[in-house]
């Protein structure tokens, strides 16, 4: 498999730019092998096109698009997420900030198949939706690719028709919350209204299709105001609507929301796939950043509550996929290792345990190869010297298999 | 002819000054006859000065004498003869340098890098150092042989290190120390270390695990030696006296078990065991979980021995590596064991 | 001067013989310990003679006498009668001290225990510091016990007040005299080309100096060269003349001279020495090092083939440093070598910051490749000036300074 990336790395860059290095007995097996290239096109897509002329794809792209199919031999290819998909779940985040920017340059969203979607696609498909809930906890250093494999998650859930519960960074409500206030149904706790009907609005962007088919509506009544009541067996996008309308109940809203969400999955309604990223921002304190650039640590927010409820396992139908990330960590600059002990800490790991880790390794070799390609495709790189053979060697060394690190080695080339 | 006799002169109304002048005049011109004597060689021409200019000599400050306090042995260095000294009994003690009295031409301080240094006398720099002159190499030869009678072989029945240690396993280590100062004592001197290999003191579990919580980190695992310092006490006996209190106490301290040891928790347990532990009321739990009881997590009944089946037992170890020390092979191994029991096969 | 000539009996008799006792209480003052101020008068008027290894022939007092009763007649100066004076009193003085030095130097040996005969300056140095252990910290402000030969400086003039050097009221006299020179071969290098042209030769190339092994000496070097203080303009006329005869195609006749004023710029390959190269249990060659750069201490360990991985304290890849610079820096001897991604690499690296550690890795490895490349490798490693320590430090704070030359700013009061 890994000789196949190779060989169409090889390919990509020593015929287009390294002509040059090649002796002649290579240039002309690369030649030969041009007709090979067609054989590099995934079967479902030169099936659907069977009367248009086969499109040549170069090798480090896969036209698969629906990551339920990607498999071992994606592996290090980009896939494209369709426009309206990508509006679809990440319109409110999701996609990390960097990347995020990069789609715009790009002009489209593309993530590499790598080994720990692979690993968590396969698990899933070996989970009894019957048993206990089962928690996945993504470890790995920064810029290795935790987020855009969590991405990768939530596009496949979303194809599989997973219930999606996903909060793209804890550390959004638990650091630099936009408003505070103290809670009146949790007398000594905080809420943080806006942030909680913000992720409203992003639960139910995401879940749209999914809730106009099901027959999901309350299982009992809810009573916030004196006159605002969500009666019982109401839609359940009424009580979303509520809470996003409403954003003073919103906290209250969303615990509510997930606990039905809970029962009704545990019912068998549907099955619910649970994505945060730095979830080990739960436990840290709660912190806010008040005008006087003072730092106020508070006891537990609110809207941390429900979600540490729903990656409980005392629920079936469902998955959990969480990260843990020296970002979110307490201090975050000081975080002396990325393995998820450390990170969870006590109260996190007996909070967890036991859960399946899956760690996120660098880049290897041909991955590295398959970023530099799609980057020089991009022309995110044009400098000569960065595409010849002994420049790609140098950036290889230089970003040591981390993502983040090669894109900002990138940056000015 | 002196002013003051002048002054003395009828002629009071005359100012002394004036007088002066006329005189200076007068020598000035008749300097040509009978001035030679006071010329030097290579001096100039005479000149005939028609308006001679006044000078005015400038005052100058008489230098006052040099009176050099000399010590009363000025010079006795030059009595030394080089080559037949007996520098023992001349300079027996620590005593600042004295240029009279050692004869080499040692020199130090410049003001410029490229100037020569100020030679040894009057040079206060050279009288800062202490020196080392009573301790040249044959007089610490000479001390050591004098000293010598009063030592004692070292017993040969020890000729091994396993010997010496099994014998005497208490190791104490103090410091003297030598100064060229004219004390001759030093605070450092007092600080007493002790030390011990525990394998060589009679511990059970118990006693272990309560020794290691009183020393803490005067223990060192590598080599299973205990190490108390003793310095609060202003003499060397007494810290020494110390030390072995300290010693005594902490061993029979450890052995004796206290009321209060039976209320130790789960966080004050020296090692990490699996089944007593929330990891593995979880797992009991997930094996015992069915749809109706939601929002049940723990259940606080870890599962019995014989229904542990072998992953449950590789999940508890593979916990137990991670608690007490996580690795990427240890979080490799949780995984493999965690994939067991969570998954279906 | 007429006056000074009939003059002179007189002088004889009184001021010569007047100073005499004038002389011995200075005499007295010397062994008291105040030579210094002597010596500063003399200082006034004598100057270092030895130079270029010429050492001027110090004549004796006797001959002084002589010279001063046969040329009665001739006219003296009063200022040249002081100096010969002075130099009376300074060859005496030269006499005491040398005395002095040796009966110290017997007295030293004597009462360290060892032989007076084999008693060199080098041993009077250490017994010096072993009986007076001075704390300060220049060199020059510790005890010192020289020869009087060494630190006394030497006469300037002959007994006729006519100074040695024959340009020495250009108050450069060295260097003029190195211009001189250079001009006189120049002139020569200029006859011997007209010589090979008038028999309608072209001069061969072997004719003119090889000027790559070596570089010009810089101005401080130049100055203990000549033993003289030179003045920057000084400095660049002599340059330019000793450049135009490097340059000129005759200059190989006159190596030696130019030699002088000139240092070897590479290291003699052959007398340099490598790392061993060991073979490992598993077949592969390995070569182990350790080198220093500021405070930091580096020991590399690279094994040939491998795949170019990097392990940096325990970390995989180079991102135990995150400063972009300090990668490169540990790469470029890779890329010198072209033993990129060909060799695996093993570091432990302590002290000093992240360009020391670089530095210091930097250096191991390239003495560590050297090792393996060959010849060719070799060269091209030292002309990228990787086979030399970088001597570099950092400077000392001073005191008055915010560093080491940065001023405090300055507040109006």
């Amino acid at each position: 498999m890994a000789l196949r990336i190779l060989h169409g790395e090889f390919l990509s860059h020593h015929v287009g730019v390294m002509h040059h290095l090649l002796t002649p007995e290579r240039l002309l097996s690369s030649v030969a092998a041009r007709p090979a290239l067609s054989t590099l096109i995934d079967g479902n897509i030169s099936s659907a096109n069977e009367t248009s002329p086969p499109k040549i794809l170069s090798p480090f792209r896969t036209g698969e698009s629906d990551p339920q199919n990607h498999s071992e031999s994606q592996l290090g290819r980009h896939y494209t997420i369709p426009e309206d998909i990508k509006q679809t779940i990440f319109k409110h985040g999701g996609l990390p900030k960097k990347f995020d920017e990069l789609t715009h340059v790009f002009t489209e969203t593309s993530i590499m198949v790598r080994k720990p979607f692979l690993e968590i696609k396969d698990y899933v498909k070996k989970i009894d939706f019957n048993r206990p809930a089962v928690r996945f906890v993504l470890y790995g250093e920064t810029g290795q690719g935790k987020s855009m494999t969590l991405a990768h998650v939530v596009h496949y859930g979303f194809n599989a028709g997973f219930l999606l519960v996903h909060v793209p960074w804890v550390n959004s409500f638990m650091r630099k919350s936009k408003d505070i206030s103290p809670s009146e149904s949790k007398p000594g706790m905080l809420d943080v209204p806006i942030n909680a009907a913000a992720w409203l609005v992003h639960f139910r962007a995401q879940n749209q299709h999914l809730l106009q088919k099901l027959d999901f509506k309350t299982s009992k009544s809810y009573q916030y105001g004196p006159r605002d009541t969500i009666d019982a067996g109401a839609p359940i996008e009424e009580l979303i609507e509520f809470g996003v309308g409403r954003a003073k109940y919103a906290c209250d809203v969303v615990e509510d929301l997930l606990r039905e969400v809970k029962s009704a999955s545990n019912s068998g309604l549907f099955k619910t796939m649970v994505v945060i990223d730095g979830f080990n921002g739960l436990f840290s304190p709660f912190m806010k950043t008040l005008r006087m650039k003072k730092k106020v640590i508070h006891q537990r927010c609110t809207l941390a509550l429900p979600f540490l409820e729903i990656s409980r396992f005392d629920w079936c139908n469902g998955v959990v996929v969480l990260s843990v990330d020296k970002h979110a960590h307490t201090d975050p600059f000081n975080a002396e290792s990325a393995l998820p002990l450390y990170l969870l800490g006590k109260e996190g790991w007996e909070h967890l345990d036991p859960f399946i880790p899956i760690n996120v390794e660098e880049y290897n070799t041909a991955e590295t190869n398959s970023a530099l390609d799609y980057y020089i495709d991009r022309r995110w790189i044009q400098h000569p010297g960065a595409q010849s053979e002994s420049g790609r060697a140098e950036l290889r060394a230089m970003c040591g298999g981390n993502g983040l690190e090669l894109l900002k080695l990138c940056a000015p080339l | 002819m002196s002013l003051l006799s002048v002054s003395r002169n009828p002629l009071k109304g005359l100012k002394p000054v004036r007088i002066q002048f006329v005189w200076n005049h007068a020598i000035r011109l008749s300097s040509g006859t009978f001035g030679t004597d006071n010329m030097d060689a290579g001096e100039e021409f005479r000149q005939l000065e028609l308006k001679p200019t006044r000078t005015r000599e400038k005052f100058q400050r008489k230098k006052a004498p040099v009176h050099m306090i000399m010590p009363r042995d000025y010079k006795r260095a030059n009595k030394i003869d080089p080559d037949n000294v007996d520098w023992k009994s001349i300079w027996p003690g620590p005593r600042t340098f004295d240029p009279n009295a050692i004869p080499i031409p040692v020199r130090q301080g410049r003001l410029k890098p490229k100037q020569r240094a100020f030679g040894k006398t009057a040079n206060l720099e050279l009288m800062k150092i202490p020196t080392f002159f009573h301790l040249t190499p044959p007089a610490i030869k000479a001390h050591c042989e004098e000293l010598k009678k009063f030592c004692t072989p070292f017993p040969s029945e020890l000729d091994t290190k396993e010997k010496c240690e099994k014998h005497f396993p208490l190791t104490v280590i103090t410091n003297d120390y030598l100064h060229a100062a004219p004390t001759i004592r030093d605070p450092l001197a007092r600080i007493v270390t002790i030390k011990l290999k525990l394998k060589d003191i009679p511990l059970d579990e118990h006693a272990r695990d309560k020794l290691m919580r009183i020393i803490k980190d005067r223990y060192d695992e590598k080599t299973d030696t205990l190490t108390i310092v003793t310095d609060r006490c202003p003499l060397r006996k007494q810290n020494y006296d110390y030390a072995q209190y300290l010693l005594t106490a902490i061993f029979y301290e450890s052995w004796t078990v206290e009321e209060w040891e039976a209320s130790k928790t789960e966080a004050d347990m020296e090692h990490y065991v699996w089944n007593r532990n929330t990891s593995s009321k979880a797992l009991a739990s997930i094996l015992n979980w069915t749809p109706d009881k939601l929002g049940k997590s723990i259940f606080h009944d870890p599962l019995p021995e014989d229904k542990l089946k072998p992953e449950h037992h590789a999940y508890g170890k593979a916990v137990k590596n991670i608690v007490e020390g996580e690795t990427e092979e240890g979080w490799s191994q949780y995984k493999k064991a965690a994939v067991q029991v969570l998954l279906r096969q | 001067m007429e006056n000074c000539m009939l003059r002179d009996d007189k002088f004889m008799d009184h001021g010569f013989m007047k100073r005499e006792p004038k002389n011995t209480l200075a005499r007295e003052h010397f062994e008291n310990g105040k030579m210094n101020s002597i010596s500063l008068l003399l200082r006034s008027n004598l100057r270092f003679s030895s130079i270029h290894n010429k050492s001027v022939v110090a004549y004796s007092s006797q001959a002084a006498k002589e010279n001063v009763t046969i040329k009665k007649k001739k006219p003296i100066s009063r200022a040249m009668r002081a100096y010969i004076d002075r130099v009376k009193q300074f060859e005496e003085n030269l006499i005491v001290e040398s005395k002095e030095y040796s009966d110290g130097k017997r007295f030293l040996a004597n009462i360290m225990g060892e032989d007076p005969a084999h008693f060199t300056p080098k041993d009077v140095d250490k017994s010096v510091e072993y009986l007076l252990p001075s704390g300060l910290f220049q060199k020059l402000a510790r005890p010192e016990m020289a020869p009087p030969e060494e630190t006394i400086e030497k006469a300037k003039f002959d007994i006729n007040g006519r100074p040695f050097h024959f340009l020495f009221y250009t108050g450069a006299s060295h260097l003029y005299e190195t211009q001189f020179e250079t001009v006189k071969r120049i002139n020569r290098a200029e006859k011997l080309l007209e010589q090979i042209h008038r028999k309608g030769h072209t001069p061969e190339k072997e004719n003119k100096m090889d000027l790559v092994t070596s570089e010009w000496q810089d101005i401080s070097e130049m100055e203990k060269t000549i033993n003289e203080s030179i003045r920057d303009d000084h400095f660049e006329q002599t340059m330019q003349a000793l450049e135009r005869l490097a340059q000129h195609p005759m200059s190989g006749h006159f190596k030696d001279f130019l030699m002088n004023y000139r240092k070897a710029t590479t290291v003699n390959m052959t007398e340099m020495v490598f790392p061993e190269i060991q073979q490992d249990p598993d077949g592969r060659y390995s070569v182990q090092h350790t080198t220093k750069r500021k405070t930091a201490v580096a020991t590399v360990t690279i094994r040939s083939p491998g795949e170019g991985k990097f392990v940096i304290n325990g970390q995989p890849g180079l991102l135990y440093f995150s400063d972009v610079g300090a990668r490169e820096h540990v790469l470029f001897p890779y890329q010198v070598t072209g033993l990129m991604e060909k060799v695996d690499t093993e570091v432990t690296v302590e002290g000093g910051g992240f360009n020391g550690q670089s530095g210091a890795i930097r250096y191991a490895t390239s003495l560590c490749l050297a090792a393996l490349v060959d010849e060719q490798g070799r060269v091209k490693l030292q002309l990228a000036g990787l086979l030399r320590r970088d001597p570099r430090v950092k400077e000392r704070k001073k005191f008055g300074k915010a560093g080491a030359r940065r001023g405090y700013t300055w507040l109006k009061r």
